[in-house]
């Protein structure tokens, strides 16, 4: 789908890598650049393979995030290096990078001088405050991008610290946006509007992001109260939350206005067709709460996650198993839509999640793995009609890899 | 004909972006948990709700409620809002007369609501064959959970995020509802549609695009998936630890409010640069804490020590004096907070917006900053059937008795009637 668009990718950072892995995966040229020295950051973050392969694809996570992009492993602050980045500029559509004003000033990286390479060409940065302001320089992890920017506050038990999801949840989605935000101004740019310069502050990203974050604080802009941490669903009433079954957990959301079909899931038992379940206010009412989880509780612990997620579905239930990794990527659903992929690098056979989402026409495709570290280095050369001549002395120098 | 959070967030992005949105609704139909849980919620049904679901301004439901809704309206900037019972043959003719002349047609109801009424992709294709229609079923259009329905967080569940989400010693039953796969689901739309954009400026065709929520957000649990698929390795709930580094989130709560600081320790260098903040104190100098394992296995110990340093300090201050020292540091930023941050502040990140039915307030603002084309926000959050006249009278061309005929008979309006 964008067959015919190149990007030059600077990222090193995950936010970065998976910016630029949508575009990569949908068939845009993206050409990774890399310091010769280990290369790209995101080459060391876990999980890692368990064995052999190519030393440079140790990082399942890189690999998951690396399909579909070449990799040329080179000195951008060595004047000869920047000189072949400028080139690949002069033909590219899109420069993403992850630096932040200090390191981009010290690079010689800004839009200004992209824009003389290139008067069309649309620069991203993707950082983690944003390219100006007090904290442009801070440094960040998912764990502090969250706190900060994404809704952790709220989350978790009042008595206890706040806490964050699992994984790099908030760095994905930050790189997702970051996306958006590109193919905007790809469209912008196909449509005759020119290029662009884009400033992605994953903190902006997180505080406008809709898990809970943006709804809460204008919240407290419509009340001056603060969202606080509690158990269950936000919206209050029950049944909600995560319950115990025979084989585990599962989550529901069935407080009001859900009630009735709530109890039609449970078959409807006598006990809680008696009005007082629906009187006004009941479902706020915590003696009554405390009525309803004994009789829910001897229903949820007879069945399986199973037999209560099927006929929640069947009465129209809010209800999520609370699954391990195993069941997910065991999963029929999964498995017959092929949501998984299996890829073939130089780190070996990999298991991995496949395309976000499904076309009538074009779409998602694995077209390469994910590359070695400077594993395009002479094609990309090459392409640049630079003779093998002068490459050997910027390999020599340490400048290419 | 987005609902809930993960449609009205792609929708809201495309308007950002510059697009014409228009949010097809039907006053004789509520869908709970858009435009608020109930239409009408009374006062104490709110009041009973934390701020980001009962929020409404004042915590009076008002006039309007469904005007005034914080979930709702922080993603409702600058869109159009029409009303349509497109349960009518005429509702339904005119809901695809608008989906002629149009680009793009985004919805995430339960598949089988658009299905009964007969809206489906083949139809819609014959009417306008450049349109795009994105659909965002919970877990797709085929499969066996084909028509399964998900909010995000059942999905969370379903992915495995909720198991791994959790403090490590307690159970998840004490865990909270979380949307990250709505954020995702949402942002994936949006991309997808701009990719099927890129694809017609080729083609000339429009096309159908599914958006399974549940595949989608596959992506948010991509290293523990990795782990287990490579290394047959179930991951444990960690917290707020890390496989790699020493991190955790510690209080500054010596004045009583609840504030917290999160501070990530990954190499030797960084832990000596925390050192040196904290005034080399003597528990630190032990050297079972030198290096990154040692320091991982010893967290408990280290941990009690950090927190009784950072107990008495300002976070924010302590974040800025720990980045001065290339420590990895910052603030949880609360409700209140957030409106008070300096970088937020310096960047102009929160725009004043109002409506009729809410006055005005500070909203959050755009996800990106661009240079060539900077987002606007054309107005607040829409109010029910606010557009009703533009589009039914300019861009459908009603006549005017048939639209006043249809108003009396309560086909549309700017009210729930029910």
């Amino acid at each position: 789908m964008l067959e015919g668009t190149k990007v030059v990718d600077l990222t090193g950072t995950v936010p970065g890598a998976f910016a630029t892995k949508q575009l990569a995966d949908f068939g845009a040229e993206v050409v990774k650049i890399e310091s010769p020295l280990g290369g790209d950051p995101v080459r060391r973050l876990p999980p890692y393979r368990h064995d052999g392969g190519d030393a440079s694809l140790r990082s399942a996570f890189f690999s998951y995030l690396s399909t579909n992009k070449k990799s040329i492993a080179l000195d951008v602050a060595a004047p000869s290096g920047f000189a072949i980045v400028s080139r690949l500029v002069e033909s590219a559509d899109i420069v993403v990078d992850t630096f932040t004003s200090r390191v981009a000033g010290q690079l010689g990286i800004t839009y200004e001088a992209l824009k003389d390479l290139n008067p069309d060409i649309i620069y991203a940065s993707i950082t983690p405050f944003g390219r100006t302001g007090p904290y442009s320089e801070w440094r960040s992890c998912e764990l502090t991008l969250y706190g900060m920017g994404g809704e952790m506050y709220s989350t978790g038990i009042p008595e206890r610290e706040p806490l964050k999801m699992a994984g790099s949840v908030a760095e994905i989605e930050s790189g997702a946006v970051a996306a958006v935000a590109i193919l905007g101004a790809l469209v912008a740019r196909t449509t005759g509007l020119g290029g662009d310069s884009l400033d992605i502050s994953c903190y902006e990203v997180q505080m406008s992001g809709i898990d809970r974050r943006s709804s809460a604080l204008l919240g407290f802009q419509y009340t001056g109260e603060i969202t606080p941490r509690r158990i269950g669903w936000s919206a209050g009433g029950f049944p909600a939350g995560v319950y115990p079954c025979q084989d585990g957990y599962f989550e529901i959301s069935a407080g009001p206005p859900f009630w009735s079909r709530a109890v039609e899931m449970m078959g409807n038992p006598a006990e809680l067709l008696d009005p007082r379940w629906t009187e006004p206010g009941a479902n706020a009412n915590p003696a009554l709460k405390e009525e309803f989880d004994e009789i829910f509780l001897t229903w949820a612990l007879s069945r399986t996650r199973r037999e209560i997620w099927e006929a929640a579905q069947a009465a129209h239930v809010f209800v999520g198993p609370l699954n391990s990794i195993q069941d997910v990527t065991d999963d029929d659903h999964f498995r017959e839509r092929g949501a998984f992929v299996e890829v073939e690098d130089a780190g070996g056979r990999l298991k991995m999640p496949g395309r976000p989402y499904l076309f009538t026409e074009g779409g998602w495709s694995l077209l390469h793995p994910a590359p070695r570290l400077g594993e395009h280095t002479d094609e990309v050369l090459k392409e640049l009609a630079i003779p093998t001549r002068d490459a050997d002395i910027l390999r020599n120098a340490g400048v290419i890899l | 004909m987005t609902v809930a959070w993960a449609g009205p967030y792609a929708t809201m992005l495309l308007a950002d972006l510059g697009a014409e949105v228009i949010r097809i609704e039907n006053v004789n139909i509520f869908p709970s948990m858009s435009r608020g849980m109930q239409a009408r919620p009374s006062r104490e049904f709110i009041g009973a709700q934390i701020a980001e679901v009962g929020g409404y301004p004042g915590r009076e439901p008002g006039e309007r409620p469904w005007n005034r809704c914080p979930f709702f309206n922080v993603h409702a900037r600058s869109k159009k809002s029409v009303t349509i019972d497109i349960r009518s043959p005429r509702g339904l003719e005119l809901l695809l007369k608008l989906a002629a002349i149009s680009d793009v047609l985004v919805e995430n109801n339960p598949m089988e609501t658009l299905e009964k009424l007969g809206i489906t992709w083949e139809r819609l294709s014959a009417i306008n064959e450049r349109l795009i229609f994105a659909r965002m079923p919970a877990f797709g259009n085929s499969g066996p959970y084909q028509g399964y329905r998900a909010l995000g967080t059942h999905l969370e569940a379903f992915l495995g995020q909720t198991a791994l989400r959790r403090y490590p010693d307690l159970d998840p039953s004490m865990n909270n509802t979380t949307f990250s796969s709505d954020f995702l689901g949402g942002t994936s739309a949006a991309q997808a549609v701009l990719l099927a954009l890129m694809q017609r400026r080729k083609t000339g065709r429009g096309c159908l695009i599914e958006v399974s929520q549940a595949e989608n957000a596959l992506a948010l649990m991509a290293e523990a998936i990795l782990d287990w698929t490579e290394n047959h390795r179930e991951r444990e709930p960690l917290g707020n630890r890390d496989e790699l580094a020493l991190q955790g989130c510690y209080p500054c709560r010596s004045d009583g409010t609840d504030k917290w600081i999160n501070i990530r320790i990954s190499t030797d260098a960084e832990w000596a640069n925390l050192k040196r903040v904290m005034g080399s104190p003597e528990w630190a100098d032990n050297p079972d804490f030198n290096d990154a394992n040692s320091r991982r296995s010893r967290q408990d110990d280290i941990d009690i020590q950090i927190a009784e340093w950072t107990r008495d300090a300002d976070a924010v201050e302590l974040s800025r004096e720990l980045q001065a020292y290339e420590v990895t540091a910052g603030p949880i930023i609360d409700h209140a907070s957030a409106f008070e941050d300096e970088q937020l502040k310096d960047r102009g990140f929160f725009v004043p917006l109002s409506n009729e039915d809410c006055g005005e307030h500070l909203y959050p603002g755009a996800a990106w900053k661009s240079e060539q084309f900077p987002v606007q926000f054309d107005r607040g959050p829409v109010r029910l059937g606010e557009d009703n006249e533009y589009v039914y009278l300019e861009l459908l061309g009603v006549s005017s008795d048939e639209y006043d005929r249809m108003k009396d008979e309560g086909a549309l309006g700017t009210e729930y009637r029910l």
